[in-house]
């Protein structure tokens, strides 16, 4: 077995890998939670990375990179294509259909060869151009999420949550895709290095590129550079390419810093009305003053007794020796002798303590007819 | 044996002093016990007959250190028909420090105070209430020193005191009496009318969204947070919304949502970072709520870009379509998205299967190949 190698990819392009890998990667981790908000491992998941708004800010830095990336790819692409005449190897064509059917065959029995592939064989140029498909779709619709208003001003409201759907499915699409066929393929089927190595032996290239072997061996598989040739092409392509990615980077900038109002604005809570607003009156607990009952008669039977009853009587049945739950007895008087006068309020000891203060006040009403009653002799009828 | 007598002799002494100072210091306490004597006026309280000799009488009025009036008179009948008078609650199980007359002068100022530390006297017999309201925004405002916050007595009153939510509406008239300013909006809601109007029970009232005893502060990030849960207790009833033809999608619409899923994010993981995406009373109103066909509602189309714009500025005509009006897509409606999802739903299974059967035919061919090299 010979040891000679072939080189499959640059250093360059092994890091635009590397960088892709770490992108797609965590744009997968902090995206598919949110597209399975409502899911127990989605939730976990969000609060391992620092809360649902630390998820966005670094699922935005990961597209951040992901799109410059994108730029630095196109530049690079067309720096091989334009400046260096590197063969379009990726380019899909019907030969690649052709190569497909027939795998699929041979892996059925139906045919006897595998079909000999080139510098990439139709599974790779599947995979180039899915991730070129989905990248331009996730851009776009990551650009109308994360833009609203912009989108809005253009697009039909609804072009929002139609985004936002799209850009949800196509990563799921993504991401079980890279799982099935790039991890079989490049994992399982035969763990491929050369994306990290940058080479495949003999026996590899035998097996996998026969035909890019052949090319290479019969030494056409990139075109002669002509030195004088290629330094003109790169004076032009430079600036061009320069301006060119300039303004894609531009455009990045915009995309990422276009709006921030749908990000960072907090809703105007406001009460529109104050919340402490008594009523006034403001209602109490205890009775407002209220217009007096009924004017009581300047007799003793069924008036100024009932006066007594109430408000005297409970303690006056018996303390300081005075009763005044009757006629007869309230005349009598108590320990310190009769308490009302007949005819002489004044010296009535009863009105001489109630215009002091005594429990049992009775109202000023009361107390006026009480002294009506004595000036007028104290009947009981 | 003289030194024992000796002994004896000076403990005899000791114990004669110790005697003579106890009997001093009684004979000098005496007059002091005299000092405290009832006088002939002071009467000690037993019963209520006594309370409203003075307290039924109208005009009973006493005025506090503030210049407030404090007004004393009962309602004696009103008392006996509450819910305390009627069960023979009496003046002074609840008036404690009434206990003689004289009564004790007041240290309340005011009248505010006054009912604070009347209320105080309800925690004997209603504690698990009690209880509660000491966790509420109520309490929280009288420690910070604001006295209007309400007590035990503003809500229910002591001597005339009713079931507080019978009819419902009642509970609308007793928020009243401190916010009147949000009853008259609430009155003016679709929820408040219908309830006001009609005693229909299907609509909240004051205490069905923010409690009763334990009433919390509803600018918290806690309630902020939990309040379309609140407004999902009725809302996503199937029941109670088909009386009124309502949507019941309204809370999984709005958790799928970009707004909804950040503050069900927000609740369940940082329950102190106030919502920074609104909440359903953002756009739909709080206590002003209007039915979404009314002309003044918030949601209603014609007004719907200004609601947007509370928090995005710069929204145009078309930006309010960005929000599916709490309808899951479908050819009729939203049908861009409708359709994004179904391109989706054939497009996801198709790739995936088709790459899956040529993953497995090769799998496939190489297990054969290697049986077949193996027998070989």
């Amino acid at each position: 077995m010979s040891a000679k190698t072939y080189e499959r990819f640059s250093l360059y392009q092994r890091v635009e890998h590397l960088i892709l890998i770490g992108s797609f990667t965590t744009l997968a981790i902090t995206g598919l939670p949110q597209k399975y908000i409502l899911a127990g491992w989605a939730q976990t998941m969000i609060a391992l990375m620092g809360g649902i708004e630390m998820t966005r800010q670094i699922h935005h830095f990961a597209a951040i990179v992901l799109m410059l990336e994108t730029v630095y790819h196109l530049a690079s692409v067309g720096y091989r294509v334009i400046v260096r005449h590197v063969r379009l190897s990726m380019l899909p064509g019907l030969r690649d259909v052709r190569e497909a059917i027939d795998s699929f065959l041979f892996n059925l029995g139906f045919k006897k060869e595998m079909p000999q592939s080139g510098r990439y064989n139709y599974g790779e140029k599947f995979e180039y151009w899915a991730v070129v498909w989905g990248t331009v779709v996730m851009v776009i619709t990551g650009f109308m999420m994360w833009n609203p208003i912009a989108t809005a001003s253009i697009f039909p409201g609804q072009f929002i949550p139609a985004a936002k759907s799209a850009h949800g499915n196509e990563a799921l699409l993504a991401v079980l895709s890279i799982i099935i066929w790039h991890f079989y393929n490049v994992h399982l089927k035969h763990f491929n290095k050369s994306m990290f190595t940058g080479r495949l032996d003999e026996h590899e290239m035998i097996k996998e590129h026969p035909l890019e072997l052949a090319d290479l061996k019969a030494r056409v598989a990139s075109a002669p550079v002509d030195s004088p040739a290629l330094k003109k092409r790169q004076q032009v392509y430079y600036p061009v390419a320069g301006v060119l990615a300039a303004l894609l980077l531009l455009g990045v900038f915009r995309f990422v810093t276009f709006e921030q109002t749908a990000l960072e604005t907090v809703p105007l809570r406001v009460e529109p009305v104050s919340a402490f607003a008594p009523l006034t009156p403001t209602p109490l607990p205890t009775s407002r003053p209220t217009p007096t009952s009924a004017a009581i008669q300047a007799v003793w039977a069924g008036n100024l007794g009932n006066v007594m009853e109430a408000k005297c009587v409970d303690c006056h049945g018996s303390i300081a020796g005075l009763d005044l739950s009757s006629y007869q007895a309230a005349m009598k008087g108590g320990n310190s002798g009769p308490i009302i006068a007949p005819g002489d309020p004044d010296n009535s000891l009863i009105v001489v303590k109630q215009n002091k203060k005594h429990p049992g006040q009775l109202s000023e009403e009361e107390l006026k007819v009480l002294i009506e009653w004595i000036a007028a002799g104290a009947p009981e009828e | 044996m003289a030194r024992r007598l000796t002994r004896f002799g000076s403990f005899a002494v000791l114990v004669l002093l110790l005697i003579l100072g106890w009997a001093s210091t009684r004979v000098a306490a005496a007059p002091r016990v005299q000092e405290t004597t009832p006088t002939p006026e002071s009467i000690p309280i037993k019963g209520d007959r006594q309370c409203k000799e003075c307290h039924s009488a109208p005009d009973q009025i006493m005025t506090l250190p503030s210049g407030e009036s404090l007004y004393l008179t009962i309602d004696v009948e009103g008392y006996a028909a509450s819910a305390h008078g009627s069960q023979g609650y009496t003046c002074i199980q609840c008036h404690t420090t009434i206990t003689e007359y004289p009564h004790v002068s007041l240290t309340a100022q005011n009248l505010r105070q006054v009912a604070a530390e009347q209320s105080q006297s309800c925690k004997a017999c209603h504690a698990p209430q009690f209880e509660k309201q000491l966790d509420s925004a109520h309490q929280k405002f009288r420690d910070e020193g604001n006295e209007n916050a309400a007590v035990c007595s503003d809500c229910h009153n002591p001597h005339y005191t009713q079931p507080p939510n019978e009819p419902r509406s009642k509970i609308i008239t007793t928020c009243a009496r401190c916010h009147s300013r949000i009853a008259a909006e609430y009155r003016a809601s679709v929820h408040g009318e219908a309830l006001v109007s009609a005693e229909n029970t299907d609509v909240p009232a004051c205490v069905d969204c923010h409690g009763v005893h334990n009433i919390p502060d509803p600018r918290t990030a806690e309630f902020l947070l939990r309040s379309p849960q609140i407004c999902a207790e009725c809302h996503s009833d199937a029941e109670r919304m088909a009386k009124y033809d309502v949507n019941t999608e309204v809370i999984d619409t709005y958790v799928a949502d970009f707004h909804g899923t950040t503050v069900t994010l927000f609740e369940q993981q940082s329950p102190d970072q106030l919502p920074n995406k609104p909440l359903c009373i953002d756009c739909h109103g709080v206590h002003n709520i209007k039915v979404v066909t009314d002309a003044e509602s918030t949601v209603i189309k014609q007004n719907l870009l200004a609601t947007c714009q509370q928090c995005h500025p710069d929204a145009t005509a078309n930006f309010p379509e960005a929000w599916l009006s709490h309808y899951t897509p479908s050819p009729t409606r939203n049908a861009l998205v409708y359709f994004v999802d179904l391109f989706y739903q054939i497009l996801i299974p198709a790739t995936l299967v088709g790459i899956t059967v040529f993953v497995a035919s090769d799998v496939g061919r190489r297990i054969v190949g290697w049986i077949k090299g193996g027998r070989k």
